[in-house]
């Protein structure tokens, strides 16, 4: 038996709205679980070498000679050296330098990729290096979010990113350079791109 | 974001009971930071053997001379006013190892033998990582707090880094089970003590990034409006990552920060591996000293945990350190080779004192001599060091050589040298002003090469008793000044001094 097509237009009905309101619906604001894993020095330098248009081997090396995440800060970002220093389970909670060196990680790739997109061709800066206005902080900002976080940015988040400005331009000789710099380090280095 | 202090208030407020006055009380616990005492946790890895040290038996001694591990009289000294003994001794190879070596541990028990006490131990475990835990929390016997903790706890609440482990992947490096143990006091793991100074500071000594200041305004940003406006921040506000994660960004950093680490813990010098001053670096005003003292810092690991547990202490980074060789084979590569391996090329023997089950001898001779050395550095450089009241650093340290078991006490008649199994009767050392030097706690008996216990109270020897790791838990603790009241642990007056 066929139902009827008033019955089918109803079913069709409830489900258009069923779905209108879960594209439209906020997430729950806080999971109740939480649980949340640190991305591997690794894997998270893949990501932002990745995000940044440079070579995992390029984002930082400490004293011009140890690769950050591949040496200097290995362990401290999760990975192992079993041959000499024994150490062959990642640690299992993070380290009191581990901010601090994920910091460093950053500042250093994305001075880096600064001075890349100033040489040219540019991949993330290139509107600010054409001209320092609010507009093209704004684009810059959310060209941050898009290649580092693999997503389109907030309003929130891009006046955050953007009101950097205000902040840097007093101890900055180069507020240019640094807000580009800086807001980059706060998206490569926001919990979003260390956990998941 | 809480202080420390007023996380130990709240903590109080929540334990309300069991445990000591003086670990819930903030004010108390400020004042101790102000008068603290310092422990260094020296890992014997791998059982390292008392009657193989300052317990050692002259072959004279026994009944069983050849039967049991004992040493040919000539080559023990042993000093008129000492309990302790010392073997100077020298082979043409380690067991399977074609590599001479030559100890002489008399020099420095002649020297260090009026600090040093010693306490004999009865186990609970072979199990390498079991014991290993268990040397640390006296088997659980306070809640599962280890040593180090406790120290943490009460002298530390003022050090950026109060519990700092230089060792990493064994059983002396486990947090304790308790969790009101404040997390400042809980462990922290340094993995390379030569590069982890640069990782203490944010700015400086990058080729690019960001100054100070900017990057400052670039912390704040990031904590105080991109994240909280941050969905995934939101979500996943409720994590116990996320929130220890913001916990480590806070005051803990800028104290690092502040403190100039990032040169004061540089051990490594000026050179083409580290060309420091390009960088904008200086390196440690200590490190020359420290250097002197473990001039082996750049190729053996245990050289450079050394080095920077000094450091630590000294520039008041922490109040306990943990250091120790780790199973590693350790190599200088820099002497000349005669008829295999050059002669004391060696440094650490595969699986450090475990090395014993191919070759016990060498292998408790090598390893005990390795770690009377950085003993023998560390006191030096601490007694040196003015602790700013006219005392040295070295007159509220204490040493605890840690170990997980002693080591089978019989041998093939006449060996000079073969392989031992794990044995739970053993003893460690302890070298402080804060315990009786130069006194055994204890005996061994020179017939079957086993230790037997003392009175508590006393001191007095008493054979046919065992020590138990809780005792010896809680005699370290009151040696250091830890308020144990509570605590139900045993009274060990005859481990405290006067």
């Amino acid at each position: 038996m066929r139902p009827d097509p008033r019955f089918r237009v109803a079913i069709g009905g409830v489900l258009v709205a069923l779905l209108a309101i879960g594209c439209n619906r906020e997430p729950e604001s806080v999971s109740s679980k939480a649980r949340v894993v640190a991305k591997s020095g690794a894997v998270w330098g893949r990501d932002l070498a990745n995000g940044l248009g440079l070579q995992e081997w390029e984002l930082c090396a400490e004293l011009g000679g140890y690769d950050c995440i591949g040496e200097a800060h290995l362990v401290a970002l999760g990975g192992v050296e079993p041959a000499v220093l024994g150490i062959d389970e990642p640690l299992p909670n993070a380290t009191v330098s581990a901010p601090i060196a994920v910091d460093r990680v950053a500042s250093s790739a994305c001075a880096e990729r600064w001075d890349r997109d100033q040489a040219g061709p540019a991949v993330i800066f290139g509107a600010v290096l054409e001209k320092d206005s609010a507009a093209n902080r704004e684009a810059v900002a959310s060209r941050l979010v898009e290649r580092l976080l693999a997503r389109t940015a907030t309003r929130d988040e891009l006046r955050a990113l953007t009101d950097l400005h205000d902040a840097v331009a007093p101890v900055s000789s180069s507020p240019a350079r640094d807000w580009g710099v800086g807001a980059c380090v706060v998206v490569a280095t926001s919990t979003e791109a260390l956990f998941y | 974001m809480l202080t420390r202090r007023q996380l130990v208030q709240r903590l109080a407020a929540a334990a309300g009971m069991g445990a000591g006055a003086t670990l819930f009380n903030s004010r108390a616990l400020a004042q101790q930071g102000d008068d603290p005492r310092f422990l260094i946790v020296l890992c014997a890895s791998g059982g390292g053997s008392i009657i193989d040290g300052p317990l050692a038996i002259r072959a004279s001694e026994s009944m069983n001379p050849d039967g049991i591990n004992t040493f040919p009289d000539e080559l023990v000294t042993t000093w008129s006013d000492s309990p302790f003994r010392a073997v100077d001794q020298s082979a043409g190879s380690m067991g399977p190892i074609p590599a001479g070596f030559s100890v002489r541990p008399s020099e420095f028990f002649g020297r260090r033998r009026n600090e040093l006490m010693v306490t004999t131990l009865t186990g609970t475990s072979v199990n390498h990582n079991i014991a290993q835990r268990r040397s640390i929390t006296g088997n659980e016997a306070w809640l599962g707090r280890t040593l180090q903790e406790m120290v943490a706890w009460q002298y530390g609440m003022s050090a950026p880094v109060p519990n700092v482990h230089l060792v990493a992947g064994m059983g002396y490096n486990e947090s304790g089970s308790d969790a009101s143990v404040p997390t400042y006091a809980r462990r922290q793991i340094v993995a390379d003590p030569l590069l982890w100074p640069l990782s203490l500071d944010g700015s400086k000594g990058l080729a690019k990034g960001l100054d100070p200041a900017v990057l400052a305004a670039v912390r704040s940003a990031r904590n105080d409006a991109f994240e909280p406006a941050n969905r995934f921040d939101q979500i996943f506000a409720q994590s116990a990552r996320l929130k220890e994660w913001k916990e480590l960004r806070g005051g803990a950093q800028a104290d690092i920060e502040a403190l100039e680490l990032i040169n004061r813990l540089m051990i490594a010098p000026e050179s083409t591996s580290f060309p420091l001053s390009e960088y904008g670096l200086s390196g440690s005003p200590s490190a020359d000293a420290v250097r002197a003292a473990f001039p082996d810092y750049a190729i053996d690991p245990l050289h450079a945990q050394a080095a920077m547990a000094f450091l630590l202490l000294k520039y008041r980074v922490s109040v306990t350190v943990t250091l120790g060789p780790s199973f590693s084979f350790v190599y200088d590569s820099t002497g000349a080779a005669t008829n295999g391996l050059p002669d004391d090329s060696v440094l650490n023997p595969p699986l450090a004192f475990d090395f014993s089950h191919q070759a016990h001898r060498a292998g408790q001779a090598v390893v005990w001599s390795r770690l009377y050395a950085v003993v023998d550095g560390l006191i030096s450089l601490l007694q040196a060091e003015d602790f700013g009241d006219g005392t040295s650093m070295w007159d509220r340290t204490m040493i605890y050589i840690a170990t997980e078991f002693g080591r089978q006490k019989t041998r093939p008649s006449g060996a000079s040298d073969w392989g031992t199994a794990h044995d739970l009767n053993n003893g460690v050392m302890v070298f402080s002003p804060l315990v009786p030097g130069n006194t055994l706690l204890g005996g061994v008996d020179p017939d079957t090469g086993l230790t037997y216990g003392f009175d508590p109270l006393t001191g007095d020897p008493e054979p046919g008793r065992t020590t138990a790791e809780a005792e010896v838990y809680s005699g370290l603790l009151g040696a250091l000044g830890i308020d144990t009241s509570g605590s139900g642990l045993p009274d060990v007056p005859a481990m405290r001094k006067g």
